[in-house]
């Protein structure tokens, strides 16, 4: 079974990805904030992480730079999933190291293609 | 008797030459005499300096020779004491100058007590160690003529006062102590005396001698440093104070005092001896002059004798010689008198071929001269005549040539003299300063004009000084009714002949308006300045709201459009079909809330003010609707109300201030973990009070005064991160400032924020404009 940890300070929104993903076969993970993502994803080591940019505290910029910098969780793959969806924040979360993009509000079906296409092709 | 002016020319000659000779005479027995004379005195004094110098070299010498030998054997003798270990003395600089162990001599002290003597000045004494041996040692300071010299040590034994018992220790010790004082005190008395009598005995026998020696010397006398006289040959004097203006002099610091008593015939000389630097006496020569003056009366008949022959054959041969020359003189001095009464035809008879011949000549030819340049001149200033009229014409023209062109000057001008009276001043400047051109003339322009820069910045003063133009200076002068005038002036020298400068010109005009309107324009320049940094400042805030307006919409649009989708395309069971529907529901409300925020503000840009409509309104109930819409959405908060009773309705916009309290409750909720949520509602001075108060985060002291700015959201990285625009507060202001109440906040960082806002019951002044609408 996959893991995959999702990280966003919105409650709903971690609730709306993760009932999207229940249908798939995976092991879903939850942070509020970008230091217990970072303590989840030494942990567990997720094959994919959805990470949020606004967030109090260290910000999802942040946390994935951290995470591409750190040999246990750089093989992660690291989706922004946020409601910034400026050209140059789009180029940021790349120049930090993220896999893919995708803007909020986004479509539950559309991310479940996504996770699919990206995780089935390992396993 | 006739003034010497009108002496015959024969008369004068003759006593020019007499008198030739008598000087020369005179001349000559001057010069002798005062070469004798000062041959005789430098004989003297020269005598007296190598006097001086033998005395010098034999006192200060035999001093320093006696004093080592003669001490060594007292020192040497009083060491035989019982119980004496030994005696040393020594000088200012710690070295020994007698002691009982010869070879002490010469070397710097091994005391310990001696330095402290010498430091302090008085007797002490104490235990010591001497050559490897504990002793007892007192020492006493040498004074010879008050002055410090040295120290005298005695120093003793202290076997039996160690094998002593304790108890008796101190006894001994204190008779130790008076041994030793009276040793050193004596021995310092008996050096003293030694050193004064030596140097009395042996002076007063030099003296003596040397006085003996030349028949001339009347008085050789030496006195010590206080002019008390310690040796000389007349001896009725010893002791006594050499009290003479000579000496006196010398001690003063000359090197020499020296004088001829004519009254007394002697020659004083008196010179200061010294040691080093300091002076130790000084020494008083008086010389009989009986030679001297011999030699002087003998030098002064033969001087006399020399004259009287010299004047004698000089009026002889000036006789003699004016013969020839007078008597032509005298008449071409006749003639002379006729030509200078205007009788030009007159000539001189010419009778030798000497220079009176010649004068003759040249007397006619000058004549001649003087009758042709006479002729000359007359015809002459008939021409001038109409010559100085025709330049008198041309002159009155230029000048009013001049006046014209400083009439027409618009700038004011006047000029003064090197006394700085004002000499003119033009219309401009009258103009200007209030002044009539007849009320300042002849006034220093200072006086005037009154202005402080006058002192130093005058620009007429600095041209005048520097014989440059000094331009375009700014100062400020006082006119007339006292007003203070700013003007722009610039001065040149006025030059008179061999280019000295005789006054100034200044040319001045009034600058007040131009500097006003300087410091109009600059303080435009500040506020467009300002202005421009505003709108930089509002347009940075309006581009970071557009990133942040755009991520608050997405947010709940995320939830609508997620949730709704799973609804549509998922079978779900009832309970979660119901909790999603609620979150959609929710979402909604507060997408609401921010469009609802975001079309108040830009309303607010673009009117520039807020539109209202009132009605009477029950304000606790729209309250208890928000809070208990808000009390789902959280469960870590608690709520509680304190309303005053009897809160009577309110005319207000029901709409708006229901907005107001939605955004005071949803700052409270996002801005605190969790605690109390306080609502208070209470009626004071006319108007109805709300406040709500959280126990969250707070607003640090910095962000406090722009908290009611448009999408201001504070410093805190933290809080920038969260939900929000940086509308609500702006907004809510506007809102209650329409209903003409006020809102406030208070806050601490880590305790909580507490926002109050009233409204007038009676809706304030606002309620006349609703009414006519």
């Amino acid at each position: 079974m996959k893991k995959i940890l999702i990280v966003d300070d919105e409650e709903r929104v971690r609730r709306l990805i993760e009932t999207t993903l229940d249908i798939g076969d995976f092991q879903i993970f939850q942070a509020k904030d970008g230091e217990e993502a970072l303590k989840i994803a030494q942990e567990e080591k997720p094959a994919l992480i959805l990470l949020d940019i606004m967030m109090p505290g260290m910000d999802g910029f942040e946390v994935c730079k951290w995470l591409k910098n750190n040999s246990e969780t750089k093989s992660s793959y690291i989706i922004m999933l946020t409601a910034k969806g400026q050209k140059q924040d789009i180029e940021k979360g790349y120049t930090v190291g993220a896999d893919d993009y995708f803007v909020k509000p986004f479509s539950p079906m559309e991310l479940l293609n996504k996770v699919e296409q990206v995780l089935g092709g390992s396993d | 008797m006739r003034p010497i002016r009108d002496l015959s020319i024969k008369t004068k000659f003759t006593l020019a030459i007499i008198s030739l000779l008598i000087l020369m005479g005179s001349a000559s027995f001057c010069i002798s005499y005062m070469l004798e004379k000062n041959s005789l005195l430098k004989n003297m004094k020269s005598h007296a300096i190598v006097l001086n110098k033998a005395l010098t070299i034999s006192i200060t010498s035999r001093k320093d020779i006696a004093d080592k030998v003669r001490l060594q054997e007292l020192v040497e003798e009083v060491s035989l004491t019982e119980g004496m270990f030994g005696v040393w003395v020594v000088d200012t600089n710690q070295r020994v100058i007698a002691a009982t162990f010869r070879e002490d001599v010469g070397k710097i002290t091994e005391s310990n007590i001696i330095p402290q003597v010498l430091e302090k000045g008085y007797y002490i004494s104490g235990f010591d160690s001497r050559m490897g041996e504990k002793v007892f040692a007192a020492a006493y300071p040498l004074r010879i003529d008050g002055e410090l010299c040295g120290a005298v040590e005695a120093v003793f034994e202290i076997r039996e006062y160690l094998q002593t018992k304790k108890a008796f220790r101190k006894l001994i010790l204190r008779q130790m102590d008076i041994d030793a004082r009276i040793m050193a005190e004596s021995l310092s008395y008996i050096i003293r005396k030694m050193e004064a009598v030596r140097k009395i005995v042996h002076l007063q026998r030099l003296v003596k001698k040397l006085a003996g020696e030349s028949e001339n010397i009347y008085e050789i006398s030496v006195t010590d440093e206080d002019g008390r006289v310690i040796a000389s040959n007349i001896e009725e004097k010893i002791k006594t104070i050499a009290d003479n203006k000579w000496v006196r002099s010398v001690m003063s610091g000359s090197d020499l005092a020296a004088q001829l008593l004519p009254s007394q015939k002697l020659y004083i000389i008196a010179m200061p001896f010294r040691k080093g630097e300091r002076l130790e006496g000084v020494i008083y020569v008086s010389y009989r002059a009986d030679d001297y003056y011999k030699n002087l009366a003998k030098i002064f008949k033969f001087g006399l004798l020399l004259s009287i022959g010299s004047v004698i054959w000089g009026v002889f041969f000036a006789i003699q010689l004016s013969k020839p020359v007078i008597s032509p003189l005298k008449r071409l001095t006749e003639v002379t008198k006729q030509l200078a009464r205007g009788a030009l035809e007159q000539r001189a008879s010419v009778e030798s071929r000497d220079e009176i011949g010649e004068l003759a000549l040249a007397f006619n030819k000058m004549a001649e001269d003087l009758k042709n340049s006479r002729d000359e001149i007359e015809k002459y200033s008939k021409t001038l005549e109409k010559k100085v009229e025709e330049r008198t014409k041309e002159l009155a023209l230029e000048k009013d040539k001049i006046e014209a062109i400083l009439k027409s000057i618009a700038d004011g001008l006047f000029t003064i003299d090197r006394q700085w009276r004002i000499t003119s001043f033009n219309e401009a400047a009258e103009e200007l300063t209030g002044y009539k051109a007849e009320e300042v003339i002849g006034k220093k322009c200072m006086e005037i004009f009154k202005a402080d820069e006058c002192k130093r910045n005058c620009p007429i003063k600095k041209s005048i000084e520097s014989g440059r133009a000094c331009l375009n200076v700014e100062m400020s002068i006082f006119d007339k009714n006292n007003e203070k005038r700013a003007i722009m002036a610039s001065a040149a020298p006025l030059m008179g002949i061999e280019n000295k400068p005789i006054g100034g010109v200044e040319v001045f005009k009034d600058i007040s308006e131009i500097k006003r309107l300087i410091a109009n324009l600059e303080k435009t320049n500040w506020e467009l300045l300002q202005m421009q940094e505003e709108l930089k400042k509002a347009d940075r805030a309006k581009t970071e709201f557009l990133s942040t307006a755009s991520h608050e919409l997405r947010t709940p649009l995320t939830t609508l459009l997620g949730y709704s989708e799973l609804l549509l395309t998922r079978s779900l069971d009832e309970k979660t079909k119901e909790e999603f529907l609620t979150f959609i529901h929710e979402e909604s409300i507060h997408l609401a809330r921010l469009v609802n925020n975001l079309l108040d503000i830009s309303r607010i840009e673009a009117k520039g003010e807020f539109e209202i409509e009132r009605n009477h309104v029950q304000l606790l109930e729209i309250i208890q609707k928000n809070i208990h819409f808000f009390m789902h959405s959280t469960d870590t908060h608690r709520f509680i109300t304190k309303f005053e009773n009897n809160i009577p309705p309110v005319w207000i916009d029901p709409e708006k201030i229901s907005q107001v309290i939605k955004n005071l409750l949803d700052n409270a909720i996002k801005y605190s973990k969790g605690g109390d949520i306080t609502c208070c509602v209470y009626k004071k001075d006319g108007c109805i009070w709300v406040s709500i108060e959280d126990q969250g985060i707070g607003i640090p002291k910095e962000d406090l005064p722009y908290i009611f700015d448009k999408f201001y959201r504070g410093s805190r990285p933290d809080i920038v991160n969260m939900r929000g625009t940086g509308l609500g507060l702006s907004i809510s202001k506007q809102i209650v400032e329409a209903h003409g109440g006020e809102i406030k906040v208070e806050s601490k960082v880590g305790k909580g924020t507490k926002v109050v806002f009233n409204i007038p019951i009676n809706g304030g002044q606002h309620e006349e404009d609703i009414n006519r609408r």
